[in-house]
């Protein structure tokens, strides 16, 4: 019994080495990447070494040989460089992160029992630098190295190799002919933000008091500070149809943070951001917040007891429903304030849950250098948005789509050197990852700078691996949209790297489990782009309720277009089981969401209509009994105990303690207008 | 000595291990899932986890009406935890493997695939359930 314990805990302990394990080789990772020919060594170097030092330390007392081994070595060899006996080039950081990801591989040897394929030529590359000749000893004079550090902090400019962002500041001042025109600084806002990352802040003391007030003047002035690759000029083309409507100042930053931050002028601040870059600071300032390390599963257990709370808010709602409590009674304010704080509550467990997207992307430069040494294609991978964080659970379900879609793009979307170089493109490929959050929702980009989507060549796959009847003509958009069906990706073109049995089809499966949803666009010899849009978080999810044969459902509020008062004199029959109805300018489908119960009862008459669309935009009209509310609700899984059914992405408990379906948008409309995606022949 | 849960459906006795059974509630009306099978009552809410309710008097004779279901059965098995609806719940005995019998070969009915045995005692005469069987048998 007492041996029982001994091993529990020395197997906690062991746990305990193996998470730090993961946390020195993303560390590694990071410094490694950011680690080039021009810095020369200094910090970084040190921070490498001890990195790979304390994995060291760790696998001795476990007595993890191999992982001893090869971490001594690794470490002998940043020795060298550390005493400035050898310099950093670009070969010796192509050897050093080749030997994190060998390291990498040693670990998860040892943590999951995964095969060990031994790397032999990084050993002799390792080797080599051990025992360079002493003639690179010269060198040490010329490169100086820096002083090891001054309160961690290493003065040395950095060159950062992806498009400048640059910070812009705005003065807008929209006059009243912009609102005469029924425009609306939204939408000047909203076309800012598709240029980069935008915070907006309204000057608004210029307001009067009410008597002084005059309709034909305006008196608010946006400040906006964008985040853009794009210059000054790009960004005028935003205003300039307004034209005289609107008054645009750019100004001086310096100027703008005088005003703004009169208070918080931080000298340091201004010298990094007016002199150097110094990429150090703000890696520094995070790291001295202080963090404990908790179990997940108490922080879970903590977002299920919420998820509690918000169900039993619900309750209480239905309960003031049931015994006539009127809003603004003074039962219903106090109700109210309890809800905000829970709302509160919950966002700030959420945001415990949630993690920089970075774990995720830094594993994707190890997949582009396999990717990239085995097709024999020159690759870089370019990070954007690395510090977006994504709850947990949803983290941990990106990677292999994410691995699978790098692949792809490296493999399928790059060409090979001479093409790209005859086609007047650097012979480099490159392969963009972007994270970044947009309204209400985590959106992920996969970028290349390839061939892009070849519509004849997936066309006539499609023919002949029978996902499609040649007798259909397809619009570009449904054509590329063929490569996520199951079927498409197959033996044929299985090669060293993607194809190994895993399709798009299992990328958009396995995105769509995670709410998310994915869509292409290409060009042609420009590239390809994959966009993810995710919801922040699988726990709740903001939803109508509404009601049809007296079962109620839940559907997204994302997927939700407009409601309307439906009119059975427009509807229009389009073949034996499918109907229109004139929706804008268009006619969509139509269906009753009687559809959706288990049997039909009596007819109600229904003149509620719902329009749901999907991220390819194409909608969907749906008639309902009753639309009854707007609300947050709980996620709960019905493939837990169940199995998944088709049309519902998942379930919730009502207030009353009932159960309600939460709608799958998606395979609503898909059902209904992807009826051609049908295979023909089965 | 084994110790069974003894519920009635049809006037039939059955008896469940009781290492399975998690608890005994009241009969609740279920959500349906549209295109299920007619024995499928639909989900429930367990203390904030969604199970399936699977209406066991429909799954043994799918008569077109039910009888009175009066309370749900919970069942842990494995990852899942389902609930059955029954007539009514009895009681809880122990008995002795040896008045267990074996079913007679009905092996092309389906009956055979959660039934693993009878009982008799006294006068009773009970079907002992394989969970895993009747779970399997439900949700394939």
């Amino acid at each position: 019994m007492n041996n029982d314990v001994e091993a529990d805990d020395l197997e906690s302990i062991r746990l305990i080495f193996f998470e730090e394990c993961g946390e020195q080789l993303s560390l590694l990772e990071d410094e490694l990447s950011s680690l080039n020919a021009e810095t020369g060594p200094g910090e970084k170097i040190n921070t490498i070494f001890r990195a790979v030092h304390s994995i060291k330390g760790g696998a001795g007392a476990f007595g993890m040989e191999k992982l001893v081994r090869f971490s001594h070595l690794f470490e002998a060899v940043l020795e060298k460089f550390r005493s400035g006996e050898c310099t950093i080039d670009h070969a010796s950081v192509a050897t050093f992160l080749k030997a994190a990801d060998v390291l990498a591989d040693i670990v998860g040897f040892y943590r999951d029992g995964r095969d060990l394929t031994v790397q032999d030529d990084v050993v002799e590359e390792l080797d080599r630098y051990l025992n360079a000749p002493q003639i690179v000893l010269e060198n040490t004079d010329v490169v100086d190295p820096l002083p090891e550090d001054i309160d961690g902090f290493s003065f040395t400019p950095v060159k950062i190799d992806f498009p400048e962002e640059q910070k812009l500041h705005l003065e807008i001042t929209p006059k009243i002919g912009l609102y005469k025109s029924g425009d609306d600084i939204r939408n000047i806002l909203s076309f800012l933000e598709k240029k980069g990352r935008i915070e907006v802040e309204l000057y608004c003391n210029n307001v009067p008091a009410l008597e002084e007030f005059n309709i034909n003047d305006t008196y608010s002035v946006w400040n906006v500070q964008i985040n853009s690759c794009e210059d000054k000029n790009s960004l005028e083309e935003v205003f300039e149809w307004s034209g005289s409507n609107i008054e645009v100042k750019f100004i001086d930053k310096k100027i703008n943070e005088n005003k703004l931050e009169k208070i918080n002028s931080n000298k340091k601040e201004e010298i990094n951001n007016e002199f150097l870059k110094i990429e150090n600071s703000p890696k520094n300032l995070r790291k001295e917040n202080p963090t404990i390390r908790v179990d997940t599963k108490r922080v879970d257990k903590l977002v299920d007891l919420l998820s509690e709370l918000v169900i039993n808010q619900g309750a209480i709602r239905s309960q003031m429903k049931a015994n006539d409590i009127r809003p603004g009674s003074a039962l219903d304010i106090v109700i109210s304030e309890l809800d905000q704080l829970t709302h509160e509550l919950q966002e700030n467990v959420m945001a415990m849950r949630a993690h920089p997207i970075k774990t995720v992307f830094q594993r994707m430069g190890r997949i582009v250098r396999e990717t990239s040494r085995i097709s024999g294609k020159d690759v870089t991978l370019h990070l954007e948005g690395e510090d977006t964080e994504v709850d947990r659970s949803i983290l941990e379900k990106l990677s292999d789509p994410l691995t699978h879609m790098v692949r792809n793009a490296i493999d399928h979307g790059l060409e090979s050197e001479d093409i790209r170089v005859a086609a007047g493109k650097p012979a480099e490929g490159k392969v963009s990852l972007r994270a970044f959050h947009r309204s209400g929702r985590i959106i992920i980009e996969v970028e290349d700078d390839g061939s892009g989507l070849n519509c004849d060549k997936i066309y006539k796959k499609a023919i002949s691996k029978g996902i499609i009847n040649s007798s259909y003509s397809m619009e570009k958009e449904e054509i590329q949209n063929l490569i996520f069906e199951p079927g498409f990706s197959t033996v044929e073109n299985v090669s060293d790297l993607s194809g190994r049995g895993v399709g798009m089809d299992v990328v958009r499966k396995s995105i769509s489990e995670i709410g998310g949803r994915i869509s292409i666009l290409t060009e042609e010899n420009k590239g390809t782009l994959f966009s993810i849009s995710l919801p922040l978080t699988l726990a709740v999810v903001e939803g109508l309720i509404f009601r049809t044969q007296e079962q109620n459902f839940i559907v997204p509020v994302s997927g939700v277009v407009e409601a309307f008062l439906f009119q059975e004199s427009k509807k229009i029959q389009i073949s034996e089981d499918i109907w229109g109805y004139p929706y804008r300018d268009e006619y969509i489908p139509i269906m009753h969401s009687k559809k959706l119960t288990k049997k039909e009862k009596k007819d109600v008459i229904s003149n509620s209509c719902l329009v749901i669309e999907n991220e390819k935009k194409e909608k969907l009209a749906i008639i309902v009994d009753d639309i009854i509310d707007q609300s947050r609700f709980v996620v709960k899984s019905i493939e837990k105990n169940y199995r998944k059914i088709p049309g519902f992405s998942s379930a919730t408990i009502l207030g009353d303690g009932g159960v309600a379906l939460i709608v799958d948008v998606d395979f609503l409309i898909e059902s209904v207008s992807g009826k051609k995606f049908v295979r023909s022949a089965e | 000595m084994p110790k069974v849960l003894v519920f009635t459906a049809y006037d039939q006795e059955y008896a469940i291990d009781i290492e399975a059974v998690r608890e005994i509630r009241n009969w609740v009306q279920a959500t349906p899932i549209p295109s299920s099978p007619s024995f499928m009552e639909g989900i429930i809410n367990i203390r904030g986890t969604v199970i399936p309710l699977i209406d066991f008097c429909k799954k043994i004779k799918s008569l077109k009406d039910g009888i009175e279901k009066k309370a749900m059965i919970i069942i842990e098995k494995g990852e899942k935890t389902v609930s059955f609806s029954v007539h009514n719940v009895s009681d809880i005995i122990d008995y002795d493997e040896g008045v267990r019998k074996n079913l007679p070969d009905v092996s092309n009915s389906d009956i055979s695939n959660f039934v693993d045995g009878i009982l008799s005692i006294d006068n009773r005469v009970i079907f002992i359930l394989n969970v895993s069987g009747l779970i399997e048998e439900c949700f394939h």
